[in-house]
This record gives C-alpha cells, structure tokens and sequence, in this order.
C-alpha cells in the first residue's frame, strides 16, 4: 500500500462518526446502519483510486453510502421502503431515543419520501452546502433546495404540534 | 424588502454571500413576521442536529476501524448484501468471493466486447452487473421447458433463493459461452455469478443446459443460495407470469 493511501485510510478514519450519523439518519436502524457503512467501506477502499484529489473526501463517501442505501432498499422492496405508518417507524426506531423529542423527530423524519429525508439528511444533519449535497445525490442545486424546501416544510408540519409550549 | 422561503433557507443554511447575508440579516431585524420564520427553520436544524449528533459520542465499532486500518484489503471477506449480512447466513470463504468476482469482471468484459454492436447481454448499473438485452429478455419470459430453436440464452434451473428472491441459472451460447446465475431485484436480473465456460465443438444452436452441465463453481453458487428444491415447470410458469415477484 502507497503512502497516499495510508493517508486517505486515516482520513476515513476521522470521517467515521459522521458516516454513522449520516447511516442511522437513513437506516433509522444502529444494527442496520453499521451494515451498511462497513459494505460502504468495503466498497471505498477497493476503488480508492476512483477519488479524485481535491474533490471533498466526505462527500465521496456520502455518495457511496447514498449508493448503496438506495440499492439496499431496492432489494427490500416497497414494502419496507416507506414508513407511513407512524407506529412503524416507532418499532424501527433507535433504542436509545428518549422522551426528550428524539423519538418524534425520529418519526417524522421516517415519514418524509427519500429524496426529501436525503437532503434533509445532507443539508440540515451533515452540514454540506448545497453544492456538496447536490453532487453527492446527483440532481443539480435547484432540484436539491426545492427537496430540501418541501421536506423542511413536511417537517415543520409534523412536529407543529410539539412547538407550541 | 420582499424575502423568499428560498431566501431564507439559504440564510439559514449559510449559503449566502457576504453582501446578501448582511442584507436579509438587516431585514430580519426590522421585521418580526421574517425573524419568526428564520428562528423556526433555525429551531428545526438544531432540533435535527442535536437528535443525530449523539451518534457522534459513540465509540466507533472495531469491525469498522479494523476494516478501514486492515493493511492487506485482500483479505477482507466482503459484505456482499446488507440483507445477506442481516441474515448471518453461512459465507462462502473470501477466496471464493474474490475468484468469483474477478471471473464475473473478466468475462463482463469480454460479453460486452464480444456483444458491442448494440447487443450487450450485460451492463453494470450503480456498480452492479445486471442482464440486458437478449439475456434479460430470456430470464423475463422464457420457460426451460419451452425454449425457442434459436436461442442464444438458455434458461436452466429456476429456484426462489434464501433472500425470497427468484434465481434463475443461465447458459449463453456462442463461441465464448459462458453460463451464471442471475437473481430478480425489483427491476433488475442482478448476475451473481458469470463463469466462462470452454468452447463447444461445432456450437450447437439447440444446445442446451442440462442439469450436468452446469459448471461446478455455478453449481456451488446454486447450493449456497437456493431455499428448497428448484421450481418444476409449473411453478416456473406461475412465477413468471407474476412477474417473478
């Protein structure tokens, strides 16, 4: 192994965290989103050579794990794809959410259509900018900020409820 | 000033210039009904934030670490499916995994330039080999019991894999056959295994692949995923007909 990728190894390594969050948002699941993220890494450090240089190494690895997400869900079928029920959203929800909100965010989040929960994820959760966000979900920044503005307003909607003291 | 959601998003989000930034920020403290809708789009973010930001403060699990820090990748036995990882079903060893997916590799390659006047039999869709074409078509409709004199593909065993998916064995004719093993996805044949297979003498058009033909390596792939017995003619038909889901 080459020095260079030495050094990209212990980048993904800092990146690790914020891979899982950005796993747990999608999976909504701790077991299923650290399943996906190792496949995810497999899949990295096999086409390492496929990352170009002074492109932002996150949003690489964001794409891959939108990838394989969307190819993950693909396979489980409609069936699973879309939590419209609220009371299955709960059961899928993480163990650890407490009473403090967590769980209802969890839920509506759960609710959005994928495209708008992706750019939510990206934007709101992992802090890319919208040029960074577009290019890892492939839609030019216009079709990513109009995702982003409707699942932003689903969720307002869902949690209005919760806002008012 | 006239403010766009759009506009205050983008304020929201940081995506502003300088100069637009201090703009909007300057209207927003002379308009109440403004600094209400960016405190509630801000107020989301954070509630967004501070709900997934406690997977930041946990420790990263060793399989991940190990994985990325692993000098020698070669040796690292691939999750081929998260389903499949979910399963914990029995792995085939990484040797195996790896020989199979450089064979899968080389013999894509050579179908498409063999087929690469317009006929490809195989593409690869978000990195993944799938059937196209001719090869496609056949695993969609055609029935082992029924196959056409001039068929280029061959259908063999059909079976419903350990996934709940429906597989399906196939053989392609021609001076560089090849057969594999093909299983439904929602839209896609996803080829899990492609082996070459040695010339036939004459090619014969009527060739067709008999349970004894199916080359060991296949057959091992056949083993490790089908859930029961292969489907009789019956069951191929009804599974068909439904659209093999």
């Amino acid at each position: 192994m080459s020095d260079s990728n030495e050094l990209l190894r212990g980048r993904i390594i800092e990146l690790l965290p914020r891979l899982r969050r950005f796993a747990r948002t999608l999976t909504r699941n701790a077991h299923d989103a650290d399943d996906l993220l190792q496949l995810v890494l497999e899949r990295a450090l096999t086409h390492l050579q496929q990352w170009q240089s002074g492109t932002r190494l996150d949003s690489w690895l964001y794409g891959i794990l939108r990838n394989a997400w969307i190819d993950e869900l693909r396979s489980r079928g409609r069936r699973e794809q879309l939590f419209s029920d609220p009371a299955e959203a709960e059961s899928v929800a993480d163990q650890s959410a407490d009473a403090s909100g967590t769980l209802l965010i969890q839920q509506a989040l759960a609710q959005l259509p994928e495209d708008q929960r992706l750019a939510v994820a990206l934007v709101l959760i992992e802090g890319l900018p919208y040029k960074e966000a577009a290019h890892v979900m492939g839609v030019p920044i216009g079709t990513l900020t109009s995702r982003l503005a409707r699942g932003r307003e689903a969720l307002q909607q869902l949690l209005q409820p919760e806002e008012t003291p | 000033m006239n403010i766009s959601d759009e506009q205050l998003d983008a304020y929201v989000d940081g995506e502003l210039s300088e100069a637009q930034h201090a703009l909007i920020a300057q209207a927003i403290a002379q308009d109440v009904n403004l600094a209400q809708r960016v405190a509630r789009q801000q107020a989301l973010r954070e509630r967004l934030r501070g709900t997934f930001d406690a997977v930041l403060q946990e420790p990263v699990p060793d399989r991940l670490l190990a994985l990325v820090q692993r000098a020698k990748l070669e040796t690292a036995t691939p999750v081929a499916k998260l389903s499949a990882a979910r399963d914990k079903r029995r792995r085939l060893p990484g040797w195996f995994a790896i020989a199979a997916s450089i064979l899968v590799g080389l013999i894509a390659g050579l179908l498409t330039a063999q087929w690469n006047t317009g006929a490809d039999l195989t593409m690869f869709k978000d990195g993944k080999l799938v059937a196209h074409g001719a090869l496609a078509a056949a695993l969609d409709q055609q029935l082992a019991s029924a196959i056409p004199p001039n068929a280029s593909v061959h259908v063999g065993l059909s079976f419903k894999a350990k996934s709940g998916r429906y597989c399906r064995t196939f053989d392609i004719a021609g001076t560089e056959g090849a057969a594999g093993l093909a299983c439904y996805d929602q839209q896609h044949w996803g080829v899990l295994t492609l082996i070459g297979k040695p010339a036939k003498q004459g090619t014969d058009p009527a060739y067709r692949m008999a349970g004894s033909d199916i080359p060991p390596l296949l057959l091992q792939s056949v083993s490790e995923n089908i859930n029961g017995e292969p489907l009789d003619a019956q069951a191929e038909m009804r599974a068909r007909d439904a659209g093999w889901h």
